[in-house]
């Protein structure tokens, strides 16, 4: 009896310590980690960064992360899924510094420890920063259980904002928020009884999913900075569905325009420039100093037999503020057509210095676009 | 033998009962199995756990899985019916006396027979029984309580007090959740046990199960008359290629009676995704079992469906993707070793899939070369199919009938240059005959 404890006792002994790093063999290469985070730069306070080892057969992970700043701290498992409280402590030591990655990986019962990797860590801290999506199971036209969430950044903490429990599978899309502000928000809710909701100085106004005047719904919206407008575009959007294995669907435009609501006095500023017959005009943004609107425009096609000629330059448009009235002029700031490409969801930086645009080979729904990846 | 008469009559009821749900509605059970996954998963029960009315759903749910097995699932069905009657009975006997059993017994079955009744509406889901139960249960502990006569008040009060955490905590993970499969339709009593929508549902099951000859069977005892049910009959058909020689002896309903247009519908566009497995447009149909399984409105996931894309995804190459289908499906009871056997099938390589009969021909009769798929233009689309592959003989027969069921005899007779004397077609003889007359 007592031979056979020492023999389960050391069995299990020996299997523990087959779970950390024995007889390492170097890789000479960086852990191929999903998501890739070698390198990127976090703010104090930000969740744990795990990650996955991508490779073929891989039975267990071990990570030890140095501070330049001093701390270490350890993980072993199927991944690496850091210890929270840890974590917090070893970033906000190493505030300014970098913290170095050793990961090693037991891949078909042998040990391989890969070069090591760096994260820098800023100066600020994360502060209470959150995200907010519509999560959805990626799918074609119908859809399950979705809704708008939240996700508190410096864990893994995830609340519901709405969801279609409550009102009976309807779906919601497009959200947003001015400049990441609650206070100012705007979303749609589709099908019957849909209805775009804005938020607006204290107070909720529920407007009709369809405005006679527009032809169509209020779709990808985009704040003033000043609060005072939202702008929309409106689209009359189809699908369609492919044959061959992969590729799946495509998303396009039978029209599309783009104009600017005013919350306050329930006015929809039209403009020619932004609804012209022959072109598709979308994806409105407002410039940090809400004196331009970016918008996205293509040459109307026959779709669904053209859809790979259907391409979007990057325009602007000068606009006043204090009248609500815009320029005579339509520029093109990226001319994306001449590369035989397509510009999608522009979105200039707060600071004005930067917009950041998705490239892709056709149309303007790159979810579906591996190239945009 | 005076004695036992309850129980033998509960007996007998059981028969019945067991008899009704294995023959009569069998097609019901797989309804109910088909738009399911239970997992045997903690993850799963705590998602469950952690809901309002989740335990009835988790406990519900892990019975009807053996639904699978309609002779298993018809005697858990009835076995729950049973002791609806026989726990109603326990109740019944407590309040009134012991001289009145016989009332007591016959007043046992209404019960009983009302959630028969309720449970005839199909999309009641069977989490009512399960809810029914508990219900009876708390209530025959109540009952045995309060009248306990050799407890004195203040101690059948203390009981009572003590028991109602129990009873609360419960009642949390028991009641409150819906029992309709949608919180917006609400139940109707024109549905229960209706012929038609029965009907459909034998349909559904035969098509699950691939049973061609047993559809066509059931069509020429009774004609079809839905699109669903003629879709049905008309896959049938061509999939013992017999659509040319006998579709005009069945009720057709136009080109959508051959593949029905999309609705945001779960149960219909089960038919439809499997017209379009057969006819080799793979990636459609694994789109038709996803819209037909996110549109469920109970947000459950279908074992059928996620079998299916399995599929779907193997036979497209996407191995990682069917292997997430494959691993959600080897923590079921009934799909597990379906499930590894396939995970062994991709592991074995290209060419054990190549020469798998079915994927293996479905990789054959897929079309290669890339277009936009439009419901408008599916006879084009069957002409590509069958252009690519000629022993695609179901896409030939679907080429051949679309036109004809549309009166369009001037595509019609471009389409017969074209497939020739491959396919027998005396039931589109007689019409064309009347057309070239004419012409």
């Amino acid at each position: 009896m007592k031979k056979l404890l020492i023999y389960i006792m050391s069995g299990l002994l020996l299997s523990a310590c087959d779970n950390y790093p024995r007889n390492v063999e170097r890789i000479d290469d960086v852990a191929p980690i999903f998501p890739d985070y070698k390198d990127v730069t976090i703010p104090i306070g930000i969740a744990p960064m795990n990650f996955n080892v991508l490779t073929e057969n891989i039975e267990r992970v071990d990570v030890v992360v140095k501070g330049s700043f001093g701390g270490e701290m350890r993980t072993n498992g199927k991944w690496a899924d850091f210890d929270i409280e840890d974590w917090h402590e070893i970033v906000k030591t190493n505030k300014g510094g970098q913290l170095k990655f050793s990961v090693s990986a037991k891949i078909d019962g042998r040990w391989y420890q890969y070069n090591d990797f760096c994260m820098n860590v800023s100066e600020l801290p994360l502060d209470e920063w959150g995200l907010t999506y519509r999560r959805i199971a990626p799918g074609y036209e119908v859809f399950s259980h979705l809704g708008i969430f939240q996700r508190d950044l410096s864990n893994f903490e995830e609340t519901r904002i709405i969801d279609n429990t409550e009102t009976h599978g309807l779906c919601y899309n497009c959200h947003t928020a001015n400049k990441t502000n609650p206070s100012q928000f705007v979303f749609h809710v589709r099908g019957e009884h849909g209805a775009t909701m804005i938020q607006h100085n204290g107070k909720r106004e529920w407007l009709k999913a369809v405005n006679d005047s527009l032809g169509g719904s209020m779709v990808y919206p985009y704040w003033h900075p000043s609060g005072k407008y939202c702008a929309f575009s409106t689209n009359m959007t189809r699908q369609a569905f492919h044959v061959v294995p992969d590729e799946l669907v495509e998303v396009f435009d039978f029209k599309s325009d783009v104009f600017v609501y005013n919350p306050e006095t329930h006015e929809i500023i039209l403009d020619s420039l932004l609804s012209q017959k022959e072109w598709s005009e979308n994806a409105p943004v407002f410039s940090p100093d809400g004196k331009t609107l970016y918008f996205t425009t293509c040459y109307q096609q026959e779709y669904p037999a053209h859809y790979k000629d259907e391409k979007y330059n990057l325009c602007k448009i000068s606009f006043n503020p204090e009248d609500g009235t815009f320029g005579n002029k339509v520029d093109t700031i990226f001319n994306a057509v001449a590369q035989g490409k397509s510009v999608t969801w522009a979105k200039p930086s707060y600071d004005g210095r930067f917009i950041l645009f998705t490239l892709i080979d056709y149309g303007y729904f790159s979810i579906w676009h591996k190239e945009s990846e | 033998m005076k004695k036992y008469w309850k129980y033998i009559v509960s007996a007998l009821m059981f028969v019945v009962l067991y008899l009704l749900w294995a023959i009569q509605y069998r097609a019901a059970l797989n309804y109910q199995e088909e738009f399911q996954l239970f997992l045997l998963d903690w993850d799963y029960f705590m998602d469950h756990l952690t809901t309002k009315g989740g335990l009835v759903v988790y406990i519900s749910e892990f019975l009807v899985q053996f639904y699978n097995n309609y002779w298993i699932g018809a005697a858990i069905l009835s076995a729950e019916f049973i002791l609806i009657q026989w726990l109603s009975w326990r109740i019944l006997k407590k309040i009134f006396s012991v001289k009145r059993d016989w009332l007591s017994f016959s007043l046992s079955f209404i019960p009983m027979l009302l959630v028969l009744v309720e449970i005839g509406e199909i999309n009641t889901m069977h989490s009512l029984l399960i809810a029914v139960l508990e219900e009876l249960t708390m209530a025959y502990f109540l009952v045995t309580v309060l009248t306990k006569k050799t407890l004195s008040l203040t101690k059948r009060c203390c009981i009572l007090v003590a028991l109602l955490p129990i009873f609360a905590a419960v009642y949390f993970w028991t009641s409150g959740s819906n029992h309709h499969r949608s919180s917006t339709e609400k139940f109707s009593f024109s549905n229960v046990y209706s012929t038609g929508i029965y009907e459909q549902l034998e349909y559904d099951f035969l098509i699950r199960i691939n049973d061609w000859n047993g559809i066509i069977e059931k069509s020429e005892k009774k004609q079809p008359n839905i699109p669903m049910t003629v879709c049905a009959t008309n896959l049938a058909l061509g999939m013992k290629n017999q659509l040319g020689e006998r579709a005009n002896q069945f009720y057709q309903h136009g080109p959508e009676g051959l593949i029905p247009p999309f609705k945001r519908e779960s149960f219909s566009a089960l038919t439809t995704a499997e017209v379009y497995f057969q006819l080799g447009l793979v990636n459609t149909a694994q789109r038709f079992y996803f819209e037909s399984m996110e549109g469920l409105p109970n947000f459950n996931k279908s074992c059928r469906c996620v079998k299916r894309m399995a599929e779907t995804n193997l036979i497209n190459g996407q191995y990682e993707v069917a292997r997430k289908y494959l691993r959600m499906l080897k923590k079921t009871m009934f799909y597990s070793r379906w499930a590894e056997r396939m995970l062994k099938l991709i592991d074995g390589g290209e060419l054990a899939i190549a020469n798998h009969p079915v994927y293996g021909r479905m990789r054959m009769l897929r079309l290669t070369e890339d277009f936009l798929f439009g419901e408008n233009d599916i006879d084009k689309v069957c002409g590509r199919l069958y252009l690519q592959n000629n022993s695609n003989r179901l896409a030939a027969q679907y080429l051949l009938l679309f036109p004809l069921l549309a009166n369009d005899y001037e595509r019609f007779e471009q389409y017969m240059y074209v497939i020739g004397e491959q396919i027998p077609y005396n039931s589109y003889a007689e019409p064309f005959r009347k057309y070239l007359k004419r012409k």
